[in-house]
């Protein structure tokens, strides 16, 4: 039955995908998916660690529907992996859920074929395969070669016979076809069954989140490793400050009107931010690392890595407020979301640090912790169309903007820019570049198949 | 371990991916007669790649872990590389079916491949 249930959705997987491009077909697809992964492993969606993935999963097949966006295709493709990785094993991390999942798509058939052999590993057993082996390369390869040499040379010598070979024709069968469905049943069939890697699953299941104190620590070296820590904490907290105080001075005094003084200040700042917060985890990680997180006069240096944090963040902070004065100056563009994106993350990663230290967890903790928060993010950053987006801010809200870029940005603002077409900030060249890419778009939609539909596909027709 | 007969068997499984992805795209009847002299580089091709990546993890640590267990501990991080690998390299040659056809065939032969080294054990004690 299940093997059925595998074939029907091979025949529907080159139904979905042969000659198509990517649209409806990837949430039919991703119930597919979730049907054959539920059939086969109905217990595990019962946990909710799983059900979370598998409505992350939902989410960005509706968002590559909505607005077929790279990063939704990427989400999408990831998100399945890690769905199916959690089903082999819902209690691992993200990242050993990810690399489960790609095991079992890509390989589960020969990790399943070599356990069947190991099973069966008795000597009746190797014996009577070999010769069947063997065997059938006689009774089938041989006479099949022979035939088919054979034909040619009759060919040649009787016409009629020559005439009656060409007749015969297989072009009805679409060989391609026939490839895309033997892969979609390879799929199907290795994620029927998802498999975990070991001894990496097992390990990581094993591994906590806390750290784990030492039997008689030496108290002399912990002291002069408090000692160093003190100091150099407080050395450091001095300087970020310093260094925040001059920035604060400095975003109040720049003239923004000058787009290219702007940026460096902005970018310097975010790369003085990298350092800042790497070298901060790296500190942070070497201090608590063992026994110091445990010895009774640790408080000062805790106190001062908490600050440290706080400071940190704070320089986030200032570099956000810069980073949202260009953009109100100059518009949305990629790259300053994606500073914003950084943003949010390195303050998330400082808080994760901030628990790490006052709940004494290890690094394993914040790998975990981050790598889970960062594909929440993907996840959720998949669902926004930030072409249009960027082109609606732009548009309205920007003081100068850049209308080249807006034009040269996906399909996915060619709507809006349609709607906005008579915007003064728009010349008349611009608006016929405008025109073409509306007309283009719209023959592509035009041209779409029923599985390679989008949202915009429904609201042209309305 | 047996490299010649590995690296044989190899190229017939090769060969029948490769040319089974890459017949329906050629329109000429003459192509067909490509076929065994195809069987040379494809025989060269698989031999390097076995003889490069597959038999060295073996030969570094035979000598603590049986086949089975190499197999076990080392086969999922060598699948995911080649998978990887030959993804990059079919969307670097955006596409072309030759790429698919020949990266495909060494995909599923280098897996295979491990599965047949992995096999050897279990045959030698016969």
């Amino acid at each position: 039955m299940k093997q059925l249930f595998n074939i029907i959705a091979a025949i529907g997987f080159s139904t979905l995908f042969y000659k198509q491009g990517l649209g409806l077909n990837l949430i039919v697809f991703s119930m597919l998916t979730i049907s054959i992964l539920f059939t086969n492993r109905k217990a595990a969606f019962t946990k909710t660690n799983v059900i979370i993935k598998t409505i992350g999963y939902l989410i960005s097949g509706i968002a590559v529907f909505l607005y077929q966006s790279d990063l939704a295709i990427i989400a999408n493709i990831l998100s399945f992996f890690i769905l199916v990785g959690t089903v082999s094993e819902h209690k691992t991390a993200i990242y050993i859920s990810w690399l489960n999942g790609c095991y079992t798509t890509i390989a589960a058939f020969f990790h399943r074929y070599q356990e069947r052999l190991q099973q069966s590993n008795n000597e009746d057993t190797i014996e009577k395969r070999k010769i069947d082996y063997l065997y059938w390369i006689k009774i089938v390869g041989i006479p099949a070669i022979v035939i088919i040499l054979f034909i040619g040379l009759y060919r040649n010598g009787n016409p009629v016979f020559d005439n009656l070979i060409s007749k015969i024709d297989f072009s009805f069968i679409n060989l391609q076809w026939v490839l895309i469905t033997v892969l979609g049943y390879y799929l199907f069939n290795n994620i029927s069954r998802p498999i975990a890697i070991e001894p990496l699953t097992k390990t990581d299941l094993s591994t906590g989140n806390g750290l784990l104190r030492t039997e008689n620590p030496s108290e002399k070296k912990l002291e002069g490793e408090k000692q160093l820590g003190v100091v150099l904490m407080s050395a450091l907290n001095l300087l970020i400050t310093l260094f925040l105080i001059t920035d604060i001075a400095y975003v109040l005094q720049t003239d923004i009107t000058n787009a290219s003084e702007f940026s460096n200040s902005v970018h310097s700042g975010i790369n003085a931010l990298i350092a800042s917060i790497i070298f901060a985890i790296v500190i942070i990680l070497y201090f608590f690392r063992g026994d110091l997180n445990f010895y009774k006069k640790n408080k000062n240096l805790k106190w001062l890595t908490y600050v440290w944090i706080i400071l940190n963040s704070a320089l986030v902070i200032v570099i956000s407020i810069k980073n949202y004065q260009y953009i109100t100056s100059f518009g949305l563009t990629y790259k300053r979301i994606g500073v914003n994106v950084y943003l949010l993350l390195t303050l998330i990663g400082l808080f994760t640090t901030l628990i790490k230290v006052s709940n004494i967890k290890n690094l394993w903790y914040l790998l975990r912790v981050n790598t889970q928060i960062a594909f929440a993010i993907l996840i959720l950053s998949s669902t926004f169309n930030w072409d249009n987006t960027i082109t609606f801010y732009n548009l309205n809200n920007a003081e100068r903007t850049d209308t080249n870029y807006l034009i040269l940005l996906s399909d996915n603002n060619t709507l809006l820019l349609k709607e906005s077409i008579n915007s003064p900030l728009f010349s008349e060249i611009q608006r016929e570049s405008i025109n073409r890419k509306y007309n283009h778009y719209i023959t592509r939609l035009e041209n779409h198949s029923w599985q390679e539909y989008l949202y915009d596909n429904f609201k042209i027709k309305n | 371990m047996r490299i010649g007969n590995t690296a044989v068997k190899a190229t017939g499984m090769a060969s029948v991916i490769f040319w089974i992805i890459i017949l329906p795209e050629l329109s000429s009847d003459s192509v067909i007669a490509l076929i065994p002299l195809s069987l040379i580089p494809i025989f060269i091709c698989c031999l390097f790649t076995i003889v490069f990546t597959v038999f060295p993890v073996f030969w570094f640590l035979e000598s603590t872990l049986s086949k089975q267990q190499i197999f076990k501990i080392y086969f999922p991080y060598y699948a995911i590389v080649v998978f990887t690998v030959s993804s990059i390299a079919i969307h670097q040659f955006k596409y072309d079916v030759f790429a698919i056809a020949f990266f495909t065939s060494a995909f599923f032969t280098l897996l295979q491949t491990w599965v047949w080294i992995s096999k050897q054990d279990l045959y030698e004690k016969v």
